[in-house]
């Protein structure tokens, strides 16, 4: 099940989520259906007319959220595109690597728009392995 | 410790002066120098403790010079606060990515007209409408489709843009001459290389010049409401006629600038942990400015800053052409001149004068805008009796002021001020407050008509979500920093 909350009173002109999951892939969907719904209103409501596949290596699971997250800031910009659902992979033995792919439409009216998001910040950026699951915490520009 | 549990240390201030603080580096472990913070008593109050975990944090950076500044509409941001600064020597010194931002080069343009409140007032409808068409905002807003040939611009194109800034618009016949001088640095910062920027970046950017993003963006019709110093606002050509009416644009970088910040502070991120380097926030993240990794980020930067120039620029084309189509005017009929354009989110080299001699330092800037004052050469000649404007932004319902920089600001600042009114409230915690369409409404009913985007963007950008302007920008001018020149009250906004 996806889980993330929004966090008030951090960054104030900013945007703060905590998210988790029981497995690190449902983490990644959290965390990715966070940020989605931070510029549109019902993720879950965007269409699934296009796909994108994203591939990222990187040395640290934190590194690899850090490079998620921005992918989908990416095709939010230069391709207009918004996902609504992820089919992610994830394999982490010393170099960790993410295989997704990523399902949406373009941005439109018929969309109920939010907030457009700039960046990722570092500020308090964390993924942490709880014993039980995965929690991450992520605050956004917009 | 999940941040919702953070909790952050009060400091015990010290006053320096009538609205005047300081956190001495005892306040925590690595402080290199004090934190100054420039605010009335109650200012200070409202302002959330995490800014100054965050100015703190800030100066424990090496080689930042003399203190950590806050000015009166601090809030808190991520890596410094919003309404930072702070100066590092060029010689040996740092620059970090994070304490400029990811709107490289957000800030503010006036653009005047030689229209009243009572022309304007019966088409401010039709005119916002057409304002709200013809430059795009929202959540991936593309360029308007007309011009085309800045629709979407071949790579051979955005470089000559990124590089040449506002001299690109003259030349191509998006700008008029008199704008150049009347932008900051002549609208060009000269160190842009458009090969140290990514490919990513121009993906990102490529379709957005000429509009407005989101947030706290916005186009703004305006009327002079106060003018508190007639001699200075005679000079830059404004508050001769009664009601005169003027348009402000608050926008940036857009997703270039944001795909700047993001790689350089990755690269600077992991530089610093291969080496070993701690930061007490990864946002943080800095590198020596003589290094390679921290030359290429000046040169990316420079790039981001020239396209905001441009942006603005666009934006100010679009603008003319809205006004031409809604009066049957000319633009130059109208006198729709630039006053002045400023970025508050920079790094820029200055001499400064540092225990008493003159050094080359870099002054980051972010929420913060330069403030310098009468004689200064980095002026265009047409500033330099006066000092140069300094355009500080309120919310949609509470007017912005236009302000002068001091030769004060440049001895106790660095030549920096405030941006804006600084918010005392989270985004989501306004649009708990308040539905979008009932503030439309509400504003309407005061004479504000307001185009927007999503009405819960509207919802977060409500007047109570911000300090009180006015003594945001009374606390700056008490202290010398930055001089009133008028009051400037909304009368349409468009928003993303």
């Amino acid at each position: 099940m996806l889980s993330y909350k929004f966090i008030e009173g951090i960054a104030l002109a900013d945007v703060a989520f905590e998210a988790s999951g029981r497995k690190i892939e449902d983490l990644f969907k959290s965390c990715g259906e966070a940020l989605t719904s931070v510029m549109v209103n019902d993720p879950k409501k965007i269409k699934p007319k296009f796909s994108r596949r994203i591939r990222i290596t990187a040395q640290s699971p934190e590194y690899l959220l850090f490079g998620f997250l921005n992918k989908i800031i990416f095709y939010k910009d230069a391709q207009r595109l918004l996902f609504g659902k992820f089919e992610i992979s994830i394999k982490g033995n010393g170099k960790w690597e993410l295989d997704c792919t990523a399902y949406g439409d373009r941005i439109s009216e018929k969309y109920d728009l939010d907030t457009d998001v700039k960046g990722v910040s570092m500020h308090m950026f964390k993924l942490s392995n709880t014993g039980r699951g995965f929690v991450a915490t992520v605050v956004l520009d917009v | 410790m999940p941040f919702s549990d953070k909790e952050f240390a009060k400091p015990e201030f010290k006053k320096v002066a009538e609205n005047l603080w300081e956190i001495p580096t005892s306040f925590k472990e690595g402080m290199r120098v004090p934190v100054r913070i420039y605010a009335t008593q109650k200012l200070l109050n409202q302002m959330d403790l995490e800014v100054f975990d965050q100015a703190s944090n800030a100066s424990t950076l090496p080689g930042l010079l003399k203190y950590s500044y806050v000015f009166s509409d601090g809030h808190s941001g991520y890596g410094v606060p919003v309404g930072w600064a702070g100066a590092f020597d060029l010689d040996g010194g740092i620059i970090s990515p994070g304490a400029i931002g990811f709107d490289i080069g957000c800030g503010m343009r006036l653009i005047k007209t030689n229209m009243t409140f009572d022309e304007v007032k019966p088409k401010v409808k039709e005119l916002t409408d057409t304002l709200f068409k013809m430059v795009p905002a929202g959540v991936g807003a593309t360029s308007y489709q007309e011009p085309k040939e800045i629709s979407r611009i071949p790579e051979g194109t955005f470089r000559e843009i990124v590089e040449e800034g506002v001299g690109w618009a003259l030349r191509n016949g998006y700008a008029w001459k008199s704008d150049v001088e009347r932008i900051e640095r002549h609208g060009q910062s000269a160190d842009a290389d458009f090969s140290k920027v990514s490919k990513s970046a121009y993906s990102r950017g490529k379709n957005q010049l000429g509009t407005l993003g989101s947030g706290n963006h916005y186009l703004e019709i305006q009327v002079i409401d106060k003018v508190f110093d007639a001699e200075t606002a005679k000079k830059w050509g404004l508050g001769e006629i009664e009601n005169q009416v003027c348009i402000m644009v608050h926008t940036g970088s857009r997703g270039f600038g944001h795909q700047v910040c993001t790689d350089y502070l990755e690269v600077f991120a992991k530089s610093m942990e291969r080496n070993n380097i701690k930061v007490l926030d990864r946002q943080l993240a800095y590198a020596q400015i003589s290094s390679e990794e921290g030359q290429n980020y000046i040169k990316a930067m420079s790039s981001a800053i020239n396209f905001s120039y441009m942006n603005r620029q666009l934006i100010t084309y679009q603008i003319r052409k809205a006004f031409e189509k809604t009066f049957g005017r000319s633009a130059e009929d109208m006198q729709m001149e630039v006053i002045y354009d400023v970025a508050h989110n920079t790094a820029s080299i200055e001499k400064h004068a540092v225990d008493g001699k003159q050094r080359n330092v870099i002054v980051h800037r972010k929420g913060a805008t330069r403030s310098f004052g009468p004689g200064n050469p980095e002026l265009a000649q047409i500033f330099r009796s006066t000092g140069q404007p300094v355009i500080v932004g309120g919310s949609m319902e509470t007017g912005s002021f236009l302000c002068v920089g001091t030769k004060k600001a440049e001895e106790d600042t660095f030549g920096t001020t405030l941006h804006g009114s600084g918010r005392t409230m989270s985004r989501s915690k306004a649009k708990k407050m308040v539905r979008g369409e009932e503030l439309q409404r509400d504003m309407l009913a005061r004479g504000i008509y307001v185009k927007a985007t999503t009405m819960s963007g509207l919802a977060e950008e409500a007047g109570f979500s911000y300090k009180d302007i006015n003594e945001v920008v009374d606390s700056m001018h008490s202290a010398g920093i930055s001089l009133k020149v008028l009051k400037l009250r909304p009368i349409a906004n468009v928003k993303g």
